[in-house]
């Protein structure tokens, strides 16, 4: 058998190549049809009942004379679910159609299709829904209280967490210096471009089709299969094109909502949410209140980190045990730390849902640890960078959590990047320079750390290569593309080692009925889960193609090679035979030209005591410059310069790794400086682009990036995961840089100029509290 | 046929694997293989072999090692 070329590190043709994505240009063009553009014929609109109150009881819901109007097809409310009436991956918590209580404004009571949009939206005013309003909890530390109202039966603490390592108490008895503060982080929304939106239908079959924008069409699948009490096999899921994702649309959306009025219909019914739902209903990163008691020796080497974690998930789970688990682990960040003592809480509030977001629980915690180091720096008089290579993480070192770290470790070597790059060496220059008197400079540093996968969980994935007629390759994945080059990597992956050209292979991704189960598009992880799933297909795929050739040319398999889409003779060094004329042979024989491969993502098989899934097997790796201007009189803060040098292994295609890198850098500038969904008692106020601020062109600095690639041995061709780990330092290399021209440390992100301003009026730093 | 089935709990609840070796029949499937263990929400379990979930019908093979999975997202 040929061995796959996974391991090779040169003379390679389309890895670590600025191949043009495969999705480009329909997309920069705006030839590509999302679902929310698509019609089809005799297709009726979707359109969701949504709760009146933040927390109330239903006593009554009443849809007559919403059935009665004219052009309504269908109203269903709870009665009308045939399994499981809940959603939620990992805990399904989330009615799909509430029948006792609301939890919040987005939750959804009944949904109606008729023949138009607006008759749809008439009729949803139409569901008379009888409530018994109930104390809104708001504030996550008053929910944790034994007497607050509860959101659900088992109480308002969804998880509760410890991780101990060491002894903290003893250690900050030897301490040099110790630093303790508390930390705000906002509540981001995605805001990804179409909001959550799809169609479901029936095929000839009476199966059902969902045509929706998504992570992981088998989640989804499975999610459907659930509530509607049928086989899996009975629901296919397209997930793409999706317009964007950034952990939004890892659960279920419209999924269920629409699988229920094709079933009930028998037509196409579409369903797009309003950008305004999107805000009331949508997923949300966890706003996160963590306390941070970090202590040093006097060399500057962390001895030890104190962290509390009240992470606010909302309504609901969805995601949040896990983010919960991620926050714990990053929560002393790439460093060395030998005594640790973490408590985490994940609060159960009336305040939306919280769940998957890029970081996943990480930036959050980065900006407490960095904060404090930065601080730590300051009262020993250490350099911010120094004590920053001093305390990181190297080869062969043991983990906060006691564990070997097992994968590549390249945090060291991105500090030196960043110690090289021109903001650091220029920043004593950049201070004494600025656009008015009234605006200061400053510098400031960070890095990162995150594991990509599901660290301890048990996690698979499978990809599928066909052989076309003419010789060309059909590769299955089910990892959508969400903006982030997956499909083209693959393909770049596919053609290396299937020998052909990149304009031979096509990635069918994303359906369930053409791609086997490689997993969700999350945790930084679709890379390695599809490229590695190819890499298991390929060899199976080159065993055909070499046995066939053998039976076509007469010629032993051992005298055979492969080239360049054909397969040659060692002996005598001519062509024997192409892969288009394999593919005929195969197809005109009826011979199977279809093969699957799958792996099991290598993982540490015992997770740590307290934990769900730490460690991590590997991780990603980054640091972070910013160069700030503040203006002193309004608060207001212009990012001039960002430098981030992430390790993430080897690249695969260095434009689509730029891409990524700045994309995160950008969202990053929104969560350090503007994006906070505003909930009042329950009642969200930001909720469309006129009042919940997202960068644009204009806010976005001049930006340089320059990775490190270390070998992950686990990854394809060395890469490791890189969609999140770019965002993770961006807010507390701002904070930082924010004091470094201020000499105002920043405790709550966004630093809107308002809490900027009031910092500096106040002249210690403090901030009003949300 | 002798296999291999490594059983996970749900997420939150226990994480380390339940290990043991089933005796199953020349023939036996997946589902032949569900149906011999005692576990929750069965319905929903990803039966992974080498990868690649299996469906109910898949037919197993002597010396499998089978994962038995709850569906599970993150990031």
């Amino acid at each position: 058998m040929t061995e796959p070329i996974a391991k090779r590190k040169e003379n390679l043709k389309w890895i670590g190549k600025p191949v043009t994505r495969k999705d480009g240009v329909g997309k920069v063009t705006g030839e590509t049809k999302f679902f929310s553009d698509m019609i089809f014929p005799n297709m009726l609109w979707a359109k969701t009942v949504r709760s009146k109150y933040p927390h109330a009881r239903i006593r009554k819901i009443d849809t007559t004379k919403a059935e009665a109007l004219p052009g309504v097809v269908a109203v269903l409310t709870y009665k009308d679910i045939p399994g499981l009436n809940a959603s939620g991956i990992i805990v399904p918590d989330q009615p799909v159609l509430c029948h006792d209580k609301v939890r919040y404004l987005g939750d959804s009571v009944a949904v109606i299709a008729a023949e138009s949009l607006e008759t749809a939206e008439v009729a949803a005013d139409l569901v008379e829904v009888d409530y018994e309003p109930l104390p809104v909890v708001s504030d996550p530390t008053k929910a944790m209280d034994v007497d607050s109202p509860r959101i659900h039966e088992k109480g308002n603490i969804q998880r509760h967490a410890t991780i101990r390592v060491g002894d903290v108490e003893r250690a900050f008895g030897e301490a040099s210096v110790i630093v303790e503060n508390t930390f705000r982080t906002g509540r981001q929304m995605h805001m990804f471009l179409e909001p959550e939106a799809g169609i479901g239908m029936l095929d000839e079959h009476g199966n059902i089709v969902l045509y929706v924008g998504g992570q992981s069409p088998y989640r989804d699948q499975m999610q459907v299969s659930r509530a509607l009490g049928i086989r899996p096999e009975q629901i296919r899921v397209i997930s793409t094109p999706v317009g964007g994702a950034f952990g939004g649309k890892e659960e279920n959306t419209v999924q269920i909502h629409l699988a229920l009025l094709a079933m009930k219909t028998k037509r196409p019914v579409k369903m797009v949410w309003t950008r305004e739902e999107s805000g009331v209903a949508g997923m949300k990163r966890h706003p996160m209140i963590v306390t941070m008691k970090t202590a040093a020796n006097e060399t500057g080497e962390i001895i030890a980190n104190k962290v509390h974690i009240i992470a606010d998930t909302g309504a609901y789970a969805s995601l949040g045990p896990t983010v919960l688990d991620v926050a714990m682990e990053n929560s002393c960040g790439p460093y060395r730390v030998p005594n640790i003592d973490i408590e985490a809480y994940l609060v159960y509030t009336n305040n939306g849902v919280a769940g998957a977001f890029r970081g996943f629980g990480a930036p959050q915690v980065n900006f407490a640890m960095e904060t404090n180091l930065d601080s730590i720096a300051e009262k020993l008089g250490v350099d911010r960078l120094e004590i920053r290579k001093k305390n990181a993480l190297r080869e062969g070192d043991i983990g906060p959590f006691g564990n070997k770290i097992l994968g590549s470790i390249g945090i060291y070597e991105t500090l030196l990047k960043a110690e090289n790059c021109e903001i650091w060496k220029n920043r004593e220059k950049s201070k004494v320079t600025s656009s008015a008197p009234w605006c200061k400079r400053g510098v400031g540093v960070a890095a990162a750390v995150k594991g990509f996968g599901f660290g301890a969980l048990p996690d698979f994935a499978a990809a599928s290569m066909q052989i076309t007629p003419t010789g060309k390759f059909v590769v299955g994945v089910s990892c959508p593309e969400i903006g982030q080059g997956a499909v083209t990597a693959y393909a770049q992956i596919a053609a290396e080692t299937l020998h052909c050209d990149i304009g031979d292979v096509y990635i069918a991704s994303a359906d369930s009925q053409l791609a086997p189960d490689t997993g969700t598009s999350s945790a930084s992880m679709a890379l390695v889960r599809g490229g590695n799933a190819i890499l298991a297909a390929a060899p199976r795929m080159l065993e055909l193609i070499l046995e066939t050739a053998a039976k076509i040319t007469g010629k032993p398999t051992d005298d055979l090679v492969l080239k360049e889409s054909c397969v040659g003779s060692r002996r005598d060094g001519k062509k024997s035979v192409t892969y288009a004329e394999i593919a005929q042979y195969l197809h005109k024989t009826g011979s199977e030209t279809r093969v699957v491969a799958g792996f099991n993502v290598p993982r540490v098989e015992k997770p740590v005591e307290g934990s769900i899934e730490i460690p991590h097997w590997s991780y990603m790796y980054a640091s972070a410059v910013a160069l700030v201007e503040v203006n002193t009189l309004t608060g207001g803060i212009k990012v001039l310069k960002f430098f981030l040098s992430p390790d993430s292994g080897k690249i695969i295609n260095p434009q689509s790794y730029t891409g990524q890198c700045e994309g995160a850098i950008v969202q990053g500038l929104g969560f350090a400086l503007t994006e906070e969904t505003q909930i009042d008692n329950g009642v969200i106020k930001t909720n469309n682009f006129t009042t919940y601020i997202i960068p644009t062109i204009s806010d976005v600095p001049e930006i340089e990036i320059d990775p490190v690639e270390t070998y992950e041995k686990i990854g394809p061709f060395g890469a490791k995961g890189l969609g999140e780990i770019g965002i993770i330092p961006v807010g507390s290399a701002i904070a930082n840089a924010i004091y470094d021209a201020t000499g105002i440390r920043v405790f709550t992100l966004p630093a809107t100029p308002e809490r900027v301003y009031t910092g500096l009026k106040r002249g210690d730093g403090s901030q009003d509290e949300r | 046929m002798l296999v291999k089935v490594k059983i996970f709990g749900a997420p939150s609840l226990a994480l380390e694997s339940r290990e043991l070796t089933l005796e199953l029949g020349e023939d036996a499937t997946a589902g032949d293989l569900l149906s011999s263990v005692t576990v929750k929400d069965k319905d929903y379990l990803y039966i992974v072999r080498e990868g690649i979930r299996l469906t109910p019908s898949s037919r197993l093979r002597d010396g499998d090692e089978i994962l038995l999975i709850p569906p599970i997202a993150g990031g």
